[in-house]
C-alpha cells in the first residue's frame, strides 16, 4: 500500500483531526503498515511543532518591550485602558479588577511533552531522558504530562540491557511515562521480558504521538 | 462574554504577527480587533464562535491594512502572491531555530500563512478557519497542504540560503 491513495489535504486532515470518523479509521489503518504515510504523518506534526513552537513567545511590541517585566502587566493593563477607554470607559472596571491579560505571553501552560525517540543512537536516548527531566523539573508540581514514545530502531532504548536502563527507571520514578511501540515491536520480534519493567506498550507509536499532539502537548524529537 | 474577548488578546496579538512579522503592526492588529470586537458584541448571537469570530475581525483588520498601503491592487492576488514581507525581527528571535521557522513563514504567500497560523497556532477547524477568513473549505485544505509542504522544504534547505530569502522591502514602508 502507498500513500499514492492519500492526497496531500486527505494526509493532512487527518493530522488535525479532521477527517470523518470513517476515514480516520481507513487512515490509521493504513498507517501500522504503510511506512511511507507514516513518514508523511510525522513530517507534517513536526512542521506543526515547529510552527507552534517558533510563535510560543512573539516578541513584545517595542512599547511594552521597552518596560521591565516586572511591568509589563500594569503596562499592558494601562495600555489597554488607554486605546479602549476612550471607546468603552464603563469597561474600566471590568479590566481593572482581573487587570488586563498581557498582551503577549504563552496562552496557559502545556498539558505536557511528547518526546519521540526513533533512532539507534544512545546518544538521543540519553537526550530524551534529559529533556523529560527538565520537562518535569520546569513544570514540578503542575499536571503536565511527559511521555516518551520509542519506535523504529529508537524501540531499543527501553530494552532492560539498554545502555540507559538505570535512566529508564529513575524517570519513571520521576512521572515520565515510557512507551513502547507495539508495531515496532512485533515487526522486530521484540517481546514485553525483553523491555525494561518500567515500560508501557503502545499499539502505535506514531499514533500515540499524533494523539498526544492533538490534546494539546508539545512535541520534541532530541 | 468582554472579559473572554480581552482574554483573547494574546491569541490575536500572536497570529497577527505571525502573519505581518512586525510587532508594532501585530499589536496595532490585535488593538483594533479587540476594540471592533467589544464595540460589535451585540452581534454575536452564539458565543461558541466567539473565536473565529474575532479572527474573522482581524482579517478584516488585516485587508484594510492592505487597503490602505495598496489602494489600486486587488486583495485577493495579494493572498496568492509570493511573500514580499518585512523580515521577523532578528534580534527577537533568541533561537536559530524560531528565526528560521519564521523566516520561512513569512516567506509563504500571505494567503497560506492566514490558514496555517490559524489552525496551528489557534487549533481552529477547517471550517471555522474557512469562515473566519471567508473562503471556502476546499481553499482551506488546499492552502494550508502547500503551506506545510512549501515550509517543509523551506527548512530543509541551508541555512545560509533561508537568508536570501529575506526581503527586499518592507511592506508599503
Amino acid at each position: 500500500m502507498s500513500t499514492q491513495q492519500w492526497s496531500e489535504e486527505e494526509v493532512n486532515a487527518f493530522v488535525d483531526g479532521q477527517l470523518s470518523a470513517a476515514d480516520r479509521a481507513r487512515v490509521l489503518d493504513a498507517l501500522s503498515r504503510d511506512e511511507a504515510l507514516q513518514k508523511r504523518v510525522a513530517e507534517i506534526q513536526q512542521t506543526r511543532s515547529l510552527l507552534r513552537h517558533a510563535y510560543e513567545h512573539p516578541p513584545l511590541p517595542p512599547r511594552a518591550a521597552t518596560a521591565g517585566i516586572r511591568w509589563q502587566k500594569q503596562m499592558l493593563a494601562a495600555s489597554v485602558l488607554v486605546s479602549v477607554g476612550v471607546i468603552t470607559g464603563w469597561l474600566l472596571h471590568n479590566f481593572s479588577d482581573k487587570s488586563a491579560p498581557p498582551a503577549v505571553q504563552t496562552v496557559g501552560v502545556p498539558k505536557g511533552v511528547v518526546i519521540q525517540v526513533s533512532e539507534a543512537d544512545p546518544a538521543k536516548w540519553q537526550m530524551a531522558l534529559i529533556n523529560a527531566r527538565n520537562v518535569r523539573k520546569a513544570y514540578a508540581g503542575k499536571n503536565v504530562g511527559v511521555e516518551i514514545v520509542a519506535y523504529g530502531p529508537g524501540l531499543k532504548m527501553l530494552h532492560s540491557d539498554s545502555l540507559v536502563a538505570s535512566g529508564l527507571e529513575e524517570a519513571k520514578k520521576n512521572g515520565v511515562k515510557l512507551l513502547a511501540c507495539g508495531n515496532s515491536m512485533s515487526m522486530s520480534q521484540t517481546t514485553r521480558e525483553e523491555l525494561s519493567q518500567s515500560v508501557d506498550v503502545v499499539p502505535a507509536g506514531i499514533v500515540e504521538i499524533m494523539e498526544r499532539q492533538q490534546e494539546g502537548y508539545a512535541y520534541v524529537r532530541p | 462574554m468582554k472579559a473572554r474577548i480581552a482574554e483573547a488578546r494574546p491569541n490575536l496579538y500572536r497570529v497577527a504577527y505571525a502573519w505581518c512579522h512586525d510587532a508594532c503592526l501585530a499589536d496595532d492588529l490585535a488593538q483594533e480587533a479587540l476594540v471592533k470586537g467589544l464595540k460589535s458584541v451585540h452581534q454575536l448571537k452564539d458565543e461558541s464562535v466567539l473565536e473565529g469570530w474575532l479572527f474573522s475581525i482581524l482579517n478584516n483588520c488585516w485587508r484594510d491594512h492592505f487597503r490602505r498601503l495598496h489602494p489600486q491592487a486587488d486583495i485577493e492576488e495579494i493572498m496568492e502572491l509570493p511573500a514580499d514581507s518585512p523580515t521577523p525581527e532578528q534580534h527577537h528571535a533568541n533561537s536559530e531555530l524560531v528565526g528560521r521557522v519564521r523566516r520561512a513563514v513569512a516567506a509563504l504567500p500571505l494567503g497560506q500563512r492566514q490558514v496555517m497560523t490559524l489552525v496551528d497556532l489557534e487549533e481552529m477547524s477547517y471550517s471555522a478557519t474557512a469562515q473566519a477568513l471567508d473562503i471556502p473549505v476546499g481553499t482551506v485544505m488546499s492552502r494550508l497542504s502547500r503551506a506545510r509542504l512549501a515550509l517543509r522544504d523551506l527548512l530543509h534547505e541551508a541555512p545560509a540560503s533561508l537568508h536570501v530569502l529575506s526581503p527586499k522591502t518592507r511592506t508599503g514602508q
